[in-house]
């Protein structure tokens, strides 16, 4: 039997309280799930005053609607679905959900020149790549993939969601989710090793 | 080395879920140099991605929602309560219709029947829009409950 840890409260002893009447105790939810509300809203809204607003809507959301939440998911994934819904209707008014930066090629194709660029790449980088270097160059090559990209690498790399509770907060089957996935991390790989090539040349 | 080298998908279920891989991948990969290259190339991207610093706000999210919270119960307490406006609505409308409740019957007498159609009309279009907003508003609502 899994035991819930002493210093996590569950959903029920976080939502209670608030349904209750003791509307400070709803900080408690805000602290609990900002890290990962954060995860959404900063990968899909550029702009600080933006995500401002954005995070203030959503917590005004999550506050009215808490009665109806039903403990039929985790609270987190609940919260994240509100986010990232109020996001994505942000971007789609902007028609930037899917929007790629132009030095991104999204089909990935054109960026590798052949199998053995890539394999000469590798082998000249694996020893050479400073870990810090390769999160900051990362950083930059995640910040030019479309929004819900970002979005969905953040949630699994280092929220580690799984592909279901993605498929739930984003509103896309598992098969999408894992497509998107899919295609990111090849985009990520090969624009990764085309700029240690460029380097090195 | 057997077979074609491994499909990207192939590479990236090496690196994540490596039991689920064919033995024929497996036994392709130990013999492969290039395939063996791109492994190595994901497994990086993979530790860079999980070592991503995580995103946080330039604001204090808790202090701007708290404040908006007691914000909007201070308004709540300045309006009045439903049983000030139910007691305002019967006074503005019960005490007229007892002053002039002879009169009363003459309203829908002497009103003229394109007048009173109207009037029905209007209110008819009136009260379709506010349930059809009402809908609109519901169902909004529950996709973002449920969706």
């Amino acid at each position: 039997m899994s035991k819930q840890p002493r210093n996590i409260p569950t959903d029920r002893q976080l939502v209670d309280p608030v349904l209750g009447g003791d509307t400070p105790a709803f900080s408690e939810i805000i602290s609990m799930t900002e890290g990962l509300v954060a995860q959404i809203v900063c990968k899909m809204i550029s702009n600080e005053e933006d995500r401002k607003d954005i995070v203030q809507d959503i917590y005004l959301k999550v506050f009215h609607y808490l009665k109806g939440f039903r403990f039929q998911s985790k609270l987190s994934t609940w919260v994240a679905q509100i986010a990232y819904n109020t996001c994505s209707s942000q971007l789609q008014k902007r028609r930037l959900l899917l929007h790629v930066l132009p030095d991104f090629d999204m089909d990935g194709e054109s960026l590798s020149s052949g199998r053995q660029h890539t394999v000469r790449a590798a082998e000249e980088t694996d020893d050479s790549i400073l870990k810090k270097e390769l999160t900051g160059i990362l950083q930059a090559q995640i910040g030019q993939l479309p929004p819900l990209y970002q979005t969905l690498i953040g949630l699994y790399h280092q929220e580690e969601l799984t592909y279901q509770e993605m498929a739930q907060i984003t509103g896309l089957p598992e098969g999408t989710v894992k497509s998107y996935l899919f295609r990111a991390r090849k985009m990520l790989k090969e624009k990764l090793l085309s700029k240690y090539k460029m380097e090195k040349l | 080395m057997s077979g074609a080298h491994l499909s990207e998908e192939e590479l990236q279920q090496y690196i994540l879920d490596r039991p689920a891989c064919t033995p024929e991948d497996i036994a392709h990969l130990d013999g492969c140099p290039d395939c063996q290259a791109q492994v190595a190339a994901y497994g990086l991207l993979m530790e860079g991605l999980s070592q991503q610093p995580a995103p946080v706000f330039g604001f204090d999210v808790s202090a701007i929602v708290m404040g908006q919270l007691a914000e909007s119960a201070e308004r709540r307490v300045e309006r009045p309560s439903w049983w000030a406006t139910a007691a305002l609505i019967l006074l503005v409308t019960a005490v007229p219709a007892w002053l002039f409740r002879k009169s009363a019957y003459y309203v829908f007498t002497d009103i003229s029947a394109v007048f009173l159609y109207l009037i029905l009309a209007a209110a008819g279009v009136f009260v379709l829009l506010r349930v059809l907003h009402l809908i609109k508003r519901y169902q909004q609502i529950i996709n973002i409950i449920n969706k």
